[in-house]
């Protein structure tokens, strides 16, 4: 490194420094966007060949004077962290410029690690979304927002939840059993990331942002622009810029919006009237369940006033959702000392009966220029969010097939029964199911919880207190040199508050269940840096930057269990309870230290070279210390001559090649000790207990990802037109793997560096301004991405991975030679019209027809003759293990967004559609709705087979079968292609003319109406083809199993200014 | 305030100087357990080591659940109704697969067990008479797991002592990749450990822990399953004579097992037993909720009409197959009644694994083999007289004395996992009851692929010295 950077040195200064003949003075004023004067602004005479032939300084009044030749055209104005300007000077002798801060046109610069770059310069391939896209909005988080925003970038809102992380991917899933969120960094401070709730609730990290709050979020992807950020690169590096004040009266701003949401595209299922008929159908056909029932054991009951009841679960299970927002801020500041000082107060009701998330934030953000050189700022963040719930939804990771998930109660519950008895009370009984009512069937077989009783009485909250705070301090004892440092917290402390009440539901079984539980996440950081600008001569620009850096986080987790309340009357864990356990255990800590460089350096801002390089060292690694570099180049030939020559900046205004490769890691979410083996503690005959329970990897080490990334960016018509293209390749390699070790040896399995992976793609944005006219404008962004992820390698004693859905159900598998999470299923051969029975095709190809109840003579598994099936082994059933087969993928292979603002006059109208293609999700939920069992059914099922000749897709209906429509394995036909594209944003706003307002003193006033989610086009059936059962889970996705869909919002909001 | 460059530039020279001072924060050691170099170094730690290896056969996969299930539910005991939570259907069925998860239960707890006990006996501790009781249970609990691993997955001794053992495992290798020796050297590893538990043991800590006469009353049935009935009558004699253990009377008899509590000091019938405690027991995955229907059990495991009607009706057992119901299970039901303690926020049932009557039995069936009838009777009538205080005491001769046993070890030791073991090394055929009403059958004749379970896939994945059974 040293070796290059001398090397370049000699080669500069051997170029030298032209002479030229000076013979007249142009003077002048340099002032910031405030008309403040502007002092140490470098001015650079530069000639016609773009050749610098003078430079001087502007003076502590922001005066200047230069002497130039005749050859001289244009003056260059440079200050660091303002936008740089050229001024003709043809036929002027006097020039006054305003130099306008850089981060005020966003387009034209790019926040990089450790600094911010010129767009333009940047060599690595990443996207910067403004913070207006996602102010404003009913998201929790910003991350649901960027959908559709940025190329390469996949957010898929897994549910309906409030406050559930999305899942968040930069060009592909680009871990297995590590994380594969991207590094969050707010405003220099990596910060936590995930859902650190431990109830039903969802309590998203990222949400102690107030949306309203950013400035800017910086999305880097390739290898040129993450590999600052070394082994936590891999997954992409999100840079979050909180608003800062810029100088000037105080402004005052209020943010308001009130918002109703509610759920769509409900499944729709049988009435009591269908129920009823259709279920005592369905016991008719099964002669055993007809001899111990009776016939019709199905009956409608009806309410105290003599009315059928009718129940739709739904009405007790979701409810329209009314939630408002209100921000006011405050910046301003004079020549030396800036501030923005935010408060924030939301309070949003989810779809979800009882699921509220209740957000009360404040930021201080200050700068102050002490002296000429020396410059102090701080940022004061402080967060309370509760994320309340009653019961779980059967959404969120693992509550796939919880009994009580209300997804999946509102669509099981017989609609002959309902939530209360004639005489008020709860129906329920004493086997802890919805009460049979009228129905002369076993208990249990009508229901699973009353979600009335439990929506009213349990309590599942998780409350995050999360501070983000810095300060730094900076000094550039001369222009080129700036040195700084920056010591920042992010302490996050979540409590978490369960109730679930002993009559009914989950707490049944324990007879009344609290739990409250601490988890106290701390970090800090210290980054250390300085950094060098300069230009040798006028064109070679070269940009240092070195640094060291350490962060320390530690968690600690503890709470208390209690079950068997001892009085019904008490909801508190404080109250009596005889059972105590310890709960929420966890203690961690880990510990990164950290070198890194960069070097930028263009030629006469042609040709542009770039390297990152950083060394880190992490404790919970084995193999501690590891390097990650990255490199790239740029060539903007429409600086060359012959571009101006041949008359293409005609056409194209800018056009840009660049390319990078490098090597960077993954260490997101290893565990802190997993070198280590350890015993594990227990109790036996109520002594304290040891065993030997984890085997460590005393060589683990990161997840190593090379990243290329090809692409050229190109500017049309005074780039009213803009294209970004590139090609990526991601080749991950040690990915980390629970290598299973022979099971004799007595431990299951170490986790080591075996796994292998690549995603690669294309990504084009597309951004135009078809109309720029006085009143009325358009325009357009367009970005799409195409991704292909492909495993190459994995543990080597195990043939495939397999990854269930909360334990009980495997739907994914992931396999060398296909892509992560690939879809594994029994296929099927629809339903034979003779006989109603389903059709399955087994491994061998051949069709298999089942039935549930098999007369004396026949089989449940039989061949089209008839004769008792036997498959290849002698087995006499169709399985999932044997008969399964490698189906559909999983992960969206194309996606994107198409963004359009038109603007008339006051008017602002902005569309945002978001699409995801080419990929298939298992609805799992549709197996459950065809389930025969009491379980109630979509209405479809109406039009199942009946009689001899009837052509149907849905098997006749045996009561308590649960093969047929695949329960009990998961079929084919509950795959469905989830290619959709929804109308995600659509928002106008209306400008309040400024002339009204001066007269009420208010500067600016804006009303908005904004809807979210207002349409979607998909052939896929279930409500929503974005969610996910598994949430995060990198081999998981693609799986709806009882998932509780996106809400639809409109807001209606305004905007004023003091 | 002036701020003068002389001040600041040593104060970001420091900065950049602390970050090196750090080194010590990138050697973390985890706080809330202990790292495997330093578990084991005094007497306390090898307790507490040794009570780890106890309660690993609390899992679901060992006594915790499957392995008594799996002696009555591949035998003529019980079967699994319609209508189940899909759980031992393959061994209902009689139909496994490499990937079976109770075979791979099975094998991999069974070896986290024998792990345990290898990092006690291997601690190289020594010198107390605790230190060694403690190693001594130790060799206790691995002879038992070896013992429970070789007749569940390797032929009977009694069939072929040469056949395909499992693997003998003797000390902890992370990369082990162990092959199969003899049944026989299995065995005689089992042996070795169990005189070794003899030798080193001279306390008793209750039936919750190995004891001297425990490790004793194993031995007594590992002879057995060896048809080495002189050394089965010898360990038998000395349990009987030395112990200083006592059946338990009829009066008390279903108490006994209604009693969720270990013994700490009486020496009532129960050698060894495996807690469960409040705080720590399997949960849904206890071996009660298999058998019970009520108070949340899965109630999948039903005892067959056949066992149910052996009983007479003064034998005080006969409460312990009683009649009860079951959704969905047409004609009378007989339920388990040895698991009574499953639900609820109390003490919980612990899985007795040796008592008393069994070495009577096991006496009792040394004599047959030895030729003395009289003794035989003897030895049985003692357990059959103390449970059904009407009974005359069988006086059988010939034959028919090995099938008084026979019945009498199948009302004893009911719902305890013995009975399959017993029809194995005895080489019998039965018909084993998939289901009752109507009535589905399985007919098993030595031999038959189902009573051995596979060696798992995953061992057979990750160890290729490992070899699979027979038929899969």
């Amino acid at each position: 490194m040293r070796k290059l950077v001398s090397l370049l040195m000699c080669f500069v200064l051997l170029i030298g420094q032209l002479n030229a003949q000076s013979n007249r003075t142009v003077t002048g004023s340099v002032t910031d966007d405030k008309g403040a004067p502007l002092s140490g602004v470098s001015i650079t005479a530069l000639g016609a060949d773009r050749k610098a032939a003078a430079t001087t300084v502007s003076d502590a009044s922001g005066k200047f004077s230069i002497k130039v030749t005749d050859k001289v055209r244009s003056l260059q104005f440079a200050y660091v962290g303002l936008e740089e300007q050229s001024v003709s000077i043809a036929g002027k002798n006097a020039v006054t410029v305003k130099l306008l801060s850089a981060s005020a046109n966003l387009s034209e610069v790019v926040v990089v690690g450790y600094g911010t770059q010129k767009k333009k310069e940047a060599t690595g391939s990443s996207t910067t979304v403004s913070g207006a896209v996602v102010a404003e909005k009913p998201n929790q988080s910003f991350e649901g927002a960027l959908a559709g925003r940025a190329a390469g970038v996949q957010i898929s809102v897994p549910n309906g939840v409030l406050n559930t992380p999305p899942v968040f991917r930069i060009r592909g899933t680009n871990s297995i059993s590590l994380s594969s969120y991207p590094l969050i960094v707010v405003d220099g401070v990596p910060t936590f990331t995930g859902d650190f709730s431990a109830t039903n609730s969802a309590g998203n990290a990222l949400a102690s942002i107030n949306p309203n709050d950013i400035e800017s979020i910086d999305i880097a992807k390739d290898a040129a622009a993450t590999s600052i950020y070394g082994s936590r690169a891999a997954n992409g590096v999100v840079f979050i810029t909180t608003k800062k004040g810029k100088s000037g009266k105080a402004k005052v701003v209020y943010d308001g919006w009130v918002g109703f949401s509610k759920a769509y595209g409900l499944p729709q299922t049988l009435d009591a009237y269908q129920y009823t008929d259709f279920k005592n159908n369905a016991v008719n056909n099964n002669p055993a369940q007809l001899a111990a029932l009776g016939a019709n054991p199905f009956k409608l009951a009806t309410d105290a006033t003599g009315n059928t009841i009718n129940t739709n679960w739904n009405d007790y299970v979701y409810r329209e959702a009314f939630s408002h927002s209100h921000a006011v801020s405050v910046q301003g500041g004079n020549d030396n000392t800036t501030y923005y000082f935010s408060i924030g107060v939301t309070q949003q009701q989810g779809i979800i009966q009882k699921n509220d998330f209740n957000r009360k934030n404040i930021l201080f953000n200050v700068d102050s220029r002490v002296s000429k050189t020396l410059t102090m700022g701080a940022k004061l963040s402080y967060s309370n969010e509760a994320n309340l719930a009653s019961a779980p939804s059967g959404s969120l990771n693992g509550e796939a097939f919880n009994t009580g998930g209300l997804g999946r109660i509102a669509i099981v519950n017989a609609p002959n029964v309902g939530p209360y008895k004639n005489d008020g009370s709860y129906n329920i009984q004493a086997n802890n199911a919805v009460g049979n009512m009228a129905n002369a069937v076993a208990i249990a077989s009508v229901g699973f919880y009353n979600p009335a009783q439990i929506l009213d009485l349990n309590r599942s909250n998780s409350e995050n207190n999360h501070i983000q705070s810095n300060a730094y301090i900076q000094f550039k004892p001369v222009n080129w040199l700036t040195l700084k440092s920056l010591y920042g917290i992010d302490f996050l402390f979540v409590d978490n508050d369960l109730f679930q009440n002993p009559f009914h539901g989950d707490g049944f079984s324990a007879a009344g269940n609290a739990s409250a539980t601490y988890s106290k996440n701390k970090s800090w950081l210290w980054t250390n840096t300085a950094q060098i600008d300069y230009t040798l001569g006028s064109n070679h620009n070269f940009s240092l930057l070195g640094g060291t850096e350490q962060q320390r986080r530690t968690s600690l987790g503890f709470g208390l269990n209690r079950q068997t309340l001892s009085d019904p009357a008490y909801t508190v864990i404080q109250a009596g309870f005889t059972v105590n356990n310890p709960s929420g255990l966890g203690f961690g800590e880990n510990y990164l230290l950290s070198n890194f460089g960069r070097l930028n350096y263009n030629f006469k801002k042609k040709y542009f070279l770039s390297g990152n390089i950083r060394q880190d060292e992490y404790s919970a690694l084995g193999q501690k210390k590891g390097v990650f570099w990255g490199a790239s180049a740029g060539w903007d030939i429409s600086q060359e001559n012959f571009w101006t020559a041949t008359h293409l900046d005609n056409v194209f205004s800018s056009f840009k090649l660049r390319g990078s490769y490098g090597k960077v890691g993954n260490i997101g979410g290893i565990g802190d000790y997993n070198t280590f083996s350890t015993f594990g503690s227990g109790i036996y005959g109520g002594l304290a207990t040891l065993a030997f329970s984890t085997a460590g990897n005393p060589n683990l080490k990161w997840e190593t990802s090379k990243k290329l990334d090809m692409g050229f960016t190109l500017g049309m018509f005074k780039n009213r037109l803009t294209a970004e293209f590139a090609y990526y390749k991601n080749t991950i390699d040690e990915l980390i793997l629970g290598v299973t070790q022979s099971p004799s040896t007595g431990i299951g399995s170490v986790n080591a560096n075996v796994g292998s992976m690549y995603n690669k793609g294309i990504e084009l944005t597309l951004n135009g301004t078809p109309i720029q006219g006085k009143d009325f404008s358009w325009s357009s962004s367009f970005n799409i991405t195409r991704n292909t992820n492909m495993v190459t390698a994995l543990d080597p004693t195990l043939p495939e991975l397999t990854t269930s859905t909360s334990g009980l159900e495997s739907v994914n598998k992931s396999k060398v030679g296909f892509p992560l999470g690939y879809l594994f299923v029994v296929r099927t051969g629809g339903v034979d019209p003779a006989t109603g029975k389903r059709i399955f095709i087994n491994s061998a190809g051949n069709p298999v027809y089942y039935q549930f109840v098999a007369p004396t003579g026949q089989f449940n598994y039989a061949n089209a003759d008839g004769t008792r099936y036997v498959g290849p082994g002698g087995v006499t059933a169709i399985s999932q293990g044997t008969d399964g087969v490698y189906y559909q993928n999983t992960q969206p292979k194309i996606y994107g967004g198409f963004d359009n603002t038109f603007h008339y006059k006051g008017f602002d109208l902005n569309i945002l559609l978001t699409y995801q293609a080419d990929f298939y999700v298992y609805y799992g939920t549709n197996a459950g709705l065809h389930d025969q069992r009491f379980w109630n059914n979509a209405v479809d099922v109406l039009s199942a087979w009946k009689k001899p000749g009837d052509i149907s897709t849905i098997p006749k209906s045996v009561y308590l079968d649960n093969v047929s429509n695949g329960s009990a394995f998961p079929l084919d036909v509950n795959v469905f292609k989830g290619d959709f594209v929804k109308l995600r944003n659509l928002s106008l706003s209306y400008n309040i003319p400024k002339k009204m307002l001066d007269k009420v003193k208010i500067s600016s006033l804006r009303f908005y109406v904004s809807g979210q989610n207002l349409a979607i086009w998909t052939k896929y059936p279930g409500p929503d083809p974005e969610v996910s059962s598994n949430g995060q889970a990198t081999t998981g996705q693609g799986v709806d199993r009882n998932t509780i869909g996106n809400a639809r919002t409109v807001t209606v909001g305004l905007n004023v200014g003091f | 305030m002036k701020l003068n460059i002389k001040y600041i530039a040593p104060l970001l020279g420091l900065a950049m100087i602390a970050t090196s001072c750090s080194k010590s924060y990138l050697d973390l050691k985890p706080y809330n357990s202990v790292l495997l170099t330093d578990a084991i170094k005094s007497e306390a730690d090898l307790q507490v080591a040794l009570a780890g290896t106890y309660s690993s056969l609390r899992s679901t996969n060992l006594y915790g659940r499957t392995l008594p299930v799996r002696g009555d539910l591949q035998a003529d005991n019980t079967f699994i109704t319609t209508g189940n939570s899909g759980r031992y259907i393959s061994m209902n069925n009689y139909v496994f697969t490499s990937a079976d998860g109770d075979a791979n239960g099975i094998w991999t707890s069974g070896y986290v067990a024998i792990k345990n006990a290898n990092t006690v006996i291997n601690s190289g501790l020594g010198g107390t008479a605790n230190i060694n009781q403690y190693i001594g249970e130790a060799y206790a609990i691995r002879a038992l797991m070896h013992f429970e691993l070789v007749r569940n997955f390797s032929q009977p001794y009694t069939v072929d002592p040469n056949a395909a053992g499992i693997p003998i495992v003797t000390t902890f290798d992370q990369n082990l990749k162990p092959s199969r020796p003899t049944v026989k050297d299995v065995y005689t590893q089992i042996i070795a450990d169990l005189e070794k538990a003899y030798t080193s043991m001279t306390l008793y800590r209750g039936t919750g822990y190995m004891s001297k006469y425990a490790a004793r009353a194993l031995e007594a049935r590992v002879y057995a399953a060896m048809g080495d009935w002189t050394n089965a009558k010898a360990m038998a004699t000395d349990v009987i004579t030395n112990s200083g253990f006592a059946l338990v009377p009829a009066t008390s008899y279903v108490n006994y097992w209604g009693n969720p509590a270990a013994q700490t000091t009486t020496k009532n019938e129960t050698f060894f037993e495996v807690v469960s405690e409040a705080l720590n027991n399997n949960g849904f995955d206890q071996i009660g909720f298999i058998y019970l229907t009520t108070g949340g059990g899965y109630g999948d495991v039903l005892a067959t009409p056949e066992l149910a009607g052996l009983y007479s009706a003064t034998d005080v057992r006969k409460n312990l197959c009683a009649v009860g119901a079951r959704t969905g299970q047409a004609g009378t039901v007989y339920l388990c009644q040895k698991y009574i303690n499953a639900a609820g926020s109390g003490d919980h049932d612990d899985t007795k694994v040796m008592r008393l009557a069994e070495v009577y039995m096991i006496l009792a069936e040394a004599n047959y083999n030895l030729g003395d009838i009289v003794n035989a009777n003897l030895n049985l009538n003692i357990v059959a007289k103390a449970r059904d205080l009407s009974f005359a005491g069988y006086a059988s001769t010939g034959a028919q004395v090995l099938e008084d046993i026979l019945t009498e070890r199948r009302k004893e030791l009911a719902f305890e996992g013995q009975r399959f073991f017993d029809l194995l090394r005895l080489k019998r055929s039965w018909t084993k009851v998939k289901n009752q009403n109507p009535l589905t059958t399985v007919a098993v004749a030595p031999g038959n692929a189902g009573s051995l379970l596979p060696i798992p896939q995953a061992e057979l994945d990750a160890n290729k010295s490992m070899t699979q059974n027979p038929g899969y």
